[in-house]
């Protein structure tokens, strides 16, 4: 994927909020992944509407230390475990 | 020992009845024990209990849970607590109206047994004409846009068509395949002769399976069970005991593992008795095999120990007689001779699974 990618959660990948543990979770079929506020944060924006250019200026804005490269290699990660697609 | 860890999943055996008899099957050999079925009261509240208790997967299974008419009501009741709710079958009664039902009420994902690529092996294997009707169902359950997983359960009799099997998933567009290698329990403990694969033939089958891997057309992965007849350690049973899953059998008994019955003298409590809080954090069969304090020689001194935690506490007792040893599996254990031992023994015919 490149910045003008607009990346969208797989079908029956889904983000949940465990109010018992106090943490966001992406679940998918047999699994869960436990996400910190920017992992949650460039999720939430695989919406299929944002590209990964205006998602990396979002986080800029909400977060202090953004490193593109990071968004990248997450993005990535998650996209060959099949989670995420164009 | 540690802070004891929230389960992430919750395995919930609704029946053990099933219009197959496949010879391995993971259910206990004396069925006959468990008609008395919890109602459908228990099981919302169990299911109610689960989240909780911390639990985000939640696997309805069988048996056949498609044979439980309040199946539907399970579903809606855990996709209203977020549950990610999986069903678990045979793929032989999932009608389009049940099936479209199921995905309007929150189901999230469908897993369909598969025992061959073959439809005449496939119905040789599960004991009665299934192939076709699985195929079908597992097009529908595409067509609803459900993420689907093909589980293929590995043995001798199936192993030389691994390859048609991940071919057959590819064409079915399957998000996910498990591979999973028979495990020696019950029914497939009694056909071990008959299951147990050749090297020759496990040698081929990881190819084939890195091979797949590597077109990468199933989006979600292959999972791979390692035949651990074969392994110079044992698995990583459940992710350890107590650790991740928790089991609710048909009757209510609530278990680290699907097999765990078969140990004596554990004490776990029944869900129409106990909370699943407390089955889980209080009971004291729950918590015998919890952590490392348990282990014998010569796991305690083991740098595997977190990796593997001893392996399998129900393979230690079929095999040892004694729950608390190493599984025998780990080419370190005392008793590693019985794997040996199993590999002499000659072929003998099916045993298919049936109610005595």
């Amino acid at each position: 994927m490149n910045g003008n990618s607009s990346p969208c959660l797989a079908c029956g990948v889904r983000l949940f909020w465990d109010e018992v543990r106090q943490q966001h979770f992406l679940l998918f079929p047999e699994g869960a992944i436990k996400l910190n506020r920017t992992a949650l944060a460039i999720l939430e924006r695989c919406d299929r509407h944002h590209t990964i250019d205006q998602i990396i200026s979002e986080l800029k804005r909400q977060f202090d230390q953004i490193v593109e490269a990071d968004v990248y290699q997450f993005i990535d990660r998650i996209q060959e475990r099949g989670l995420i697609h164009e | 020992m540690n802070e004891i860890p929230r389960p992430f999943s919750l395995v919930a055996e609704l029946t053990y009845r099933c219009p197959l008899r496949c010879p391995y099957c993971s259910n206990p050999k004396n069925l006959s024990d468990y008609r008395q079925e919890l109602s459908t009261e228990d099981w919302l509240r169990v299911i109610q209990q689960a989240r909780q208790l911390g639990v985000l997967q939640l696997g309805l299974t069988g048996g056949e849970p498609l044979l439980r008419s309040d199946l539907e009501l399970l579903v809606e009741t855990a996709a209203e607590l977020g549950l990610y709710t999986t069903l678990v079958t045979a793929g032989t009664l999932l009608t389009p109206e049940r099936a479209t039902k199921l995905k309007e009420l929150g189901l999230d994902h469908v897993q369909i047994s598969v025992q061959d690529s073959q439809a005449q092996e496939n119905d040789r294997i599960a004991g009665t004409r299934s192939f076709d009707q699985k195929l079908a169902t597992a097009r529908l359950v595409k067509a609803l846009g459900f993420p689907l997983t093909l589980n293929f359960v590995l043995h001798r009799q199936n192993l030389d068509r691994i390859e048609e099997m991940l071919l057959l998933a590819e064409q079915l567009h399957a998000d996910r395949v498990e591979l999973a290698n028979t495990q020696y329990y019950g029914w497939a403990l009694q056909n071990r002769s008959a299951l147990l694969p050749t090297p020759e033939q496990l040698t081929h089958a990881e190819q084939v399976v890195k091979a797949a891997q590597q077109r990468g057309k199933i989006g979600m992965g292959i999972l791979y069970v390692i035949p651990d007849y074969y392994a110079q350690y044992p698995k990583p049973c459940m992710g350890g005991w107590g650790n991740r899953t928790l089991i609710v059998t048909p009757t209510g008994d609530g278990l680290p593992c699907q097999a765990a019955m078969a140990i004596p003298n554990l004490e776990f409590g029944n869900v129409q008795d106990y909370s699943l809080d407390w089955i889980w954090f209080e009971s004291s069969g729950m918590n015998r095999f919890r952590g490392t304090d348990w282990m014998p020689e010569p796991c305690q001194s083991c740098d595997r120990k977190t990796i593997d935690w001893g392996g399998c506490r129900c393979q230690a007792f079929l095999l040892a007689q004694d729950a608390q040893a190493t599984d025998p599996v780990c080419h370190l254990s005392p008793h590693h001779e019985q794997i040996q031992s199993a590999f002499d023994q000659p072929s003998e015919a099916f045993v298919y699974r049936s109610v005595v």
